[in-house]
């Protein structure tokens, strides 16, 4: 599993704590910023990837927020090679706030510590220190 | 315990639109096909005829292609 780590200057940090266990990755618990604004993940989330015996699969684990009652959730897109991914358009029930987990699952792999996984960390800019007079 | 995480293929909105899209893809297949005979087709155009013929009789089980 990778780490990718973004500067999110001082109005966004998602750092999530990430799990892989056989086809299974888990999120959270956690409290994150995204655009100036708090949210909570307020429980553990698990997704089971499907895989595929014959074709490379592709997964996108994306924090989102539920339009009809604001609560946070993992949204997971998977699909084969060539499908489109989702889009979240204006009238999607879910609202985008980040784009934590990618994978990249060739055909036939059983285990997610043999396929490509990326986290994307939004760690908060430093402060810049004041200039010594 | 853990939540389920959500996923976008239980969407209904967007579950639809991806069948219609396959519908689609299928029926453009169908398109380029039509007005040949069998010998004129390409040989992935007649491994997809004779699969859809061998479903259509109930000969394979093409429920792993949803």
């Amino acid at each position: 599993m990778q780490q990718l780590e973004i500067k999110g200057g001082l109005s966004n940090e998602v750092d999530l704590p990430v799990s892989l266990a056989g086809m299974e990755f888990r999120v959270g618990p956690g409290a994150f910023k995204v655009g100036g604004e708090d949210y909570e993940l307020a429980e553990e989330q698990v997704y089971t990837v499907e895989g595929s015996e014959s074709e490379p699969v592709f997964v996108s684990g994306y924090l989102v927020k539920k339009v009809s009652d604001g609560s946070v959730a993992l949204l997971v897109d998977e699909r084969v090679f060539g499908e489109e991914s989702y889009r979240f358009e204006a009238s999607a029930p879910y609202q985008l706030l980040h784009l934590l987990v990618r994978a990249s699952v060739p055909a036939g792999v059983t285990d997610l510590n043999d396929a490509e996984v990326t986290v994307a960390k939004v760690l908060v800019d430093d402060e810049p220190e004041e200039p010594e007079e | 315990m853990a939540q389920q995480a959500i996923r976008t293929k239980d969407i209904p909105e967007w579950a639809d639109k991806k069948a219609a899209e396959k519908t689609k893809k299928q029926r453009e297949k169908g398109r380029k096909m039509a007005g040949k005979t069998f010998e004129q087709l390409s040989q992935k155009q007649k491994d997809v005829l004779l699969k859809a013929l061998a479903v259509q009789a109930g000969l394979i089980d093409d429920s792993d292609d949803e």
